[in-house]
């Protein structure tokens, strides 16, 4: 269970994580829903050990994860841009995480065969970061993210910069590899449709508050979501009628 | 665009390449040539106040003699040396004084240097580690060698320490903004977050990431610069030994000569020295092609 309790978080005098808390089970996918500039990203950095919180908590099975550095922290943040290491190929790159754990050859050779079979990039194994399209970047870094399972995947807005269909494409294979290796993420976005694919669990976040619903039906009746909104904007078009927000 | 503007465009757009192509064979590549032709007619006795006619017998004087082999091996030795040394040193300043060089209090103490030229730069190396120089006189004060003849030659000495510093010195800091620019053009800082992110330490992204990244990318202009060590003429002139030449000395001994006839082997030296540069470029951006 990760737990985070009453993170707080401010640059100069403008707060970005206001007594931030929340509660996730392993295995579940929290889906946090939020405009440009509310704070999400902040919240992923803390978690991640990537920015240092003013004040709160962050535990993972009851163990305290503040004083342990990124690099042991075990929860993984997925950038908005792939980010893969241009020098090394597809291969290299989604064993990277293995390596640095010092796993054994055939380990490496067989997770990472596995893990490329699961991302379909099988025969782009040899390719390097350039010769691959947005998509298959950003699959290589989600398989490379994932391959040793660490303990909570931070995304954000991973498939921001995708078009619609290989969005789609993404977020149908993060589901797949979500349930099939019971990842525990918070999944980061700013669209509707996207998080109430993804999640498990569902938060909002404004002016560095963060909102957690005790249900899907929650998450949706509250207006500052905005999925009622979407949902009025496609029943006016279905039925042809026009529609006024 | 009119159907006027069309037609124009239609019809200058071609003519201007070939206009451009011209002035850039003109600019760039004739007078490298010209002078690569008249080079080799002098070598071959087809040029020059004391031509013969074609004879291959002053390509056969610097082949039989081994001074242009020798010479070569030296230049490679001192370029290789150098350019090693100056890579990793300019790898570790860029890597671990990232901070520094960002705030720009290190970038000041790189930029001066970058503003020295060879030749005084040869001279420095030269006041402060001949016998009688300035490390030499610290270290006869402070009492480790009893007399300045027992201080170790630094300068025209058999291993060329003078000339390989005085090129260290002059490439760490080019090398180092170079490195530093490409650490930001590559992204590598953000990098070093997903590495850390991933599990790995510093060393291990410096490593695997970081060095093979920098190295990688800056490839070509360490091999431009290894060549332009190759070439160098004023520093092994002013502190290099008596026993060994670098190819530049050489040939401008054989030009330089009272006996007229020594010019063609300076040529020959120089036509040889230039095909052999060509012929290292060409092999290693092939290579480098492959690897991109």
């Amino acid at each position: 269970m990760l737990t985070i309790q009453n993170l707080h978080k401010a640059y100069h005098t403008h707060t970005v994580l206001d007594q931030v808390s929340l509660e996730l089970p392993q295995g579940q996918v929290l889906a946090v829903l939020g405009r440009s500039g509310c704070g999400k990203t902040t919240l992923l950095k803390a978690l991640a050990g990537l920015l240092t919180p003013d004040a709160g908590s962050i535990n993972w099975a009851g163990q305290s994860m503040d004083a342990v550095p990124p690099r042991e922290r075990e929860m993984v943040y997925l950038f908005q841009e792939p980010l893969l290491f241009p020098h090394l190929t597809v291969f290299e790159n989604i064993a990277y995480g293995l390596r640095v754990r010092k796993e054994a050859e055939t380990h490496v050779q067989q997770k990472v065969a596995q893990m490329l079979q699961e991302l379909e990039l099988q025969e782009h194994a040899q390719k390097k970061p350039a010769q691959l399209s947005g998509g298959q970047r950003q699959r290589v870094a989600f398989g490379r993210a994932i391959i040793f399972l660490p303990r909570v995947l931070l995304l954000d807005e991973p498939f921001a910069s995708l078009d619609a269909q290989t969005r789609a494409t993404m977020q149908r294979l993060f589901l797949r590899l979500a349930r099939k290796y019971g990842i525990t993420a918070l999944f980061v976005t700013h669209d509707v449709k996207e998080s109430l694919l993804v999640g498990d669990r569902f938060a909002y976040m404004a002016a560095g508050k963060l909102q957690v619903y005790t249900s899907r039906e929650a998450f949706i009746a509250d207006p500052q979501t905005g999925v009622r909104d979407e949902l009025a904007f496609w029943s006016a078009l279905e039925q042809q009628t026009p529609y006024q927000p | 665009m009119t159907t006027l503007g069309q037609q124009l465009s239609s019809k200058t757009k071609p003519g201007a390449g070939v206009y451009l192509r011209a002035f850039f064979l003109l600019l760039a590549v004739l007078p490298v040539a010209g002078g690569l032709a008249y080079g080799l007619a002098y070598s071959f006795g087809l040029a020059g106040a004391l031509s013969t006619g074609f004879t291959l017998q002053h390509w056969q004087q610097v082949w039989s003699s081994g001074a242009l082999l020798h010479s070569l091996a030296y230049s490679l030795y001192i370029g290789l040396v150098a350019i090693s040394i100056a890579t990793a040193a300019a790898l570790f300043l860029a890597l671990y004084f990232q901070k520094s060089l960002r705030s720009g209090s290190l970038s000041y103490f790189l930029y001066l240097p970058l503003t020295i030229p060879a030749m005084v730069m040869g001279f420095l190396v030269f006041q402060l580690f001949t016998k009688s120089g300035l490390v030499s006189r610290v270290v006869y004060q402070s009492g480790w060698i009893s007399d300045l003849q027992q201080f170790p030659s630094l300068v025209h000495d058999t291993l060329s320490f003078g000339i390989i510093l005085a090129h260290v010195l002059m490439a760490v800091p080019f090398l180092t903004l170079l490195f530093h620019a490409i650490y930001r053009e590559q992204n590598l800082e953000p990098l070093q977050e997903v590495s850390a992110n991933l599990g790995a330490g510093k060393s291990y992204f410096v490593r695997h990431i970081a060095i093979p990244t920098l190295l990688k990318t800056a490839a070509p202009n360490l091999l431009l610069y290894f060549i332009f060590i190759l070439g160098s003429y004023e520093i092994p002139l002013l502190i290099g030994s008596q026993q060994h030449q670098m190819v530049s000395v050489l040939a401008v001994q054989k030009f330089q000569r009272f006996n007229l006839l020594d010019i063609p082997q300076g040529y020959a030296i120089s036509v040889a020295f230039t095909l052999f540069v060509l012929l290292l470029l060409s092999i290693s951006f092939k290579k480098l092609q492959r690897h991109a």
